[in-house]
């Protein structure tokens, strides 16, 4: 089968890999007709990971099932269905809580199995023809019957659109409160929505593409363009000097100034001023334990200079991790089905499977107008 | 009274050392880039070169055996005991090092990659068949646990006699 391998930093390559196969009596097989390019694909692109060449990227999969193991009961070949990025076992002690992004069976010893992904096991990204998925009948979001009509909003429902709602849900976002969100990248945007479709009164997204801060703009989110700077005065006079109520940060380690510059803790401690006394915030962007090839010396060892002082004085509470992406997709799917979202609007590119090197690059330089890649294998 | 058994099984306790040790060695890291004095540094390596030494007995002696009769996979096991050779090899040179020795920092950072290198591939692939095997890994528990309390109090009583 065909698949998008990563070769070394900057490196993509479309190669003839060996075809993905049922290899668990509790596997389903699925051959996937649209597969995103992720913004945390861009931390294993530039070779900021421990992520090894040779392994096929892609954890934002949607497809047909076109085989099931003999242990498998509700998936049906046939079934359209969208694939949480996490794997999860479905009984182990987190995924019976609903954390299925920490499971602990299907990655021993980590927290959380991911497909195509450094350091999540070792399972192949769906950036392909085919993709092998653990435990079906667990794992399967079977989609609405409009599944193929609304193909590229329900693919946002395996990553982005659920983590971007994880940020709200993190953060605590209630009715009629005011958001700040930090990153206006496909999941900073989808936090945008998330919020709104939450009933937030005032939605405000920050970031230095103008590009992007169009997108926030389409769905009603007030952009707040911090190219010059000032991005922290602008929230705060749209807040009377109080800060937003709630923050999420959808951004993570390798962030950036103004002058494209990384500063790893430059958006959590504008989150700390931002946020309102008693505010909470929540932490989707990915923060990584050690990121030995970082400029930063704190950073080299997963640590930042994190205003703690200013943050315990204000009584703020933060809520971090990757989201559990079954914790939400159900729900959501519904809101795609009802017209009441439209994850799509933010698809910038869609392509074929063999372009997906030229996309790499387009996406990790943040050219004016690449912001969402969805790649279609069957194409 | 009797202290119960935390580990969940024989996976949970093995992978608990790994975390343990990739935290040392982050902090190793973190010594070199402040210039921190050589005493320091040698203590922490040696705290390093301990935990892998007794680490890597008791999955010898105990899991590795148990996990080869399971899963029937002798290449998979043969490599993961050549990494094992490989990372004593490693030991052992650190600890025959100098102090002042310019390779110093050099080798315990090649030892972390190496040791990373084998914890990604345990994980991924003996863990991952281990626990899908038809394996006794919570009756695994209590001798890992019980060995290596044996192996650490050993070596804590011999570097008392040394001091």
């Amino acid at each position: 089968m065909k698949a998008v391998v990563y070769s070394g930093p900057r490196e993509i390559e479309v190669k003839e890999m060996p075809d993905a196969k049922i290899e668990r009596a509790t596997d389903v097989l699925v051959q996937i007709t649209t597969t995103n390019i992720c913004g945390s694909d861009l931390h294993m692109y530039e070779g900021r990971t421990a992520m090894e060449p040779g392994r096929i990227l892609g954890h934002e999969n949607v497809g047909m099932v076109v085989e099931v193991g003999p242990a498998v009961d509700r998936i049906k070949v046939g079934d359209r269905v969208c694939l949480p990025f996490n794997i999860g076992c479905g009984f182990c002690e987190n995924c019976e809580k609903g954390l299925s992004g920490f499971c602990l069976t299907t990655n021993p010893g980590s927290a959380g199995a991911a497909y195509g992904f450094a350091g999540m096991g070792p399972y192949s990204g769906g950036q392909a023809e085919y993709l092998r998925v653990p435990y079906g009948d667990f794992n399967c979001l079977l989609l609405p019957r409009d599944a193929q009509e609304k193909e590229n909003d329900y693919v946002m429902l395996a990553d982005i659109f659920p983590t971007g709602y994880h940020a709200t849900e993190l953060a605590g976002v209630c009715p009629g409160e005011s958001v700040v969100i930090y990153g206006a990248g496909p999941v900073g945007l989808m936090a945008a929505l998330s919020a709104t479709v939450r009933g937030a009164s005032q939605v405000m997204v920050v970031d230095t593409h103008k590009d992007r801060l169009q997108l926030a703009e389409k769905i009603g989110a007030i952009a707040v363009d911090d190219t010059e700077g000032g991005g922290v005065e602008r929230i705060m006079e749209l807040t009377g000097g109080k800060g937003a109520d709630r923050g999420c940060e959808c951004v993570g380690y390798q962030c950036c100034n103004m002058h494209r510059e990384e500063v790893p803790n430059l958006t959590m401690n504008n989150l700390v001023q931002t946020v309102k006394a008693t505010g909470r915030i929540g932490v989707v962007g990915v923060f990584v334990p050690e990121d030995p090839n970082a400029a930063d010396k704190l950073e080299k060892r997963g640590q930042m200079a994190f205003d703690f002082g200013a943050f315990w004085f204000k009584g703020q509470s933060i809520g971090t991790g990757q989201a559990n992406v079954k914790a939400y997709n159900r729900q959501l799917s519904r809101m795609i089905e009802y017209n009441r979202v439209k994850p799509s609007w933010i698809v910038s590119h869609e392509l074929p499977l063999a372009q997906a090197p030229q996309a790499y690059k387009n996406f990790d330089q943040r050219k004016d107008g690449w912001t969402k890649v969805v790649l279609k294998p069957d194409k | 009274m009797k202290e119960p058994v935390t580990y969940e099984d024989a996976v949970d306790l093995l992978d608990a050392d790994h975390k343990a040790v990739k935290k040392l060695f982050i902090d190793y890291d973190a010594l070199c880039e402040d210039a921190a004095p050589v005493e320091q540094k040698h203590a922490l390596a040696e705290r390093i070169c301990q935990a892998l030494t007794v680490h890597a007995q008791i999955e010898e002696e105990v899991f590795y055996p148990a996990v080869r009769e399971a899963i029937g996979d002798d290449a998979l096991m043969d490599e993961a005991l050549e990494e094992h050779a490989e990372a004593k090899a490693m030991i052992a040179e650190v600890r025959s090092m100098k102090l002042t020795d310019h390779a110093y920092d050099a080798t315990v950072k090649k030892l972390a990659k190496l040791i990373d290198q084998h914890v990604l591939e345990e994980r991924e692939q003996i863990f991952l068949q281990a626990r899908n095997a038809p394996l006794d890994l919570r009756g695994l528990t209590l001798p890992l646990l019980k060995r290596k309390q044996q192996l650490t109090k050993k070596i804590a009583s011999r570097s008392k006699e040394a001091t």
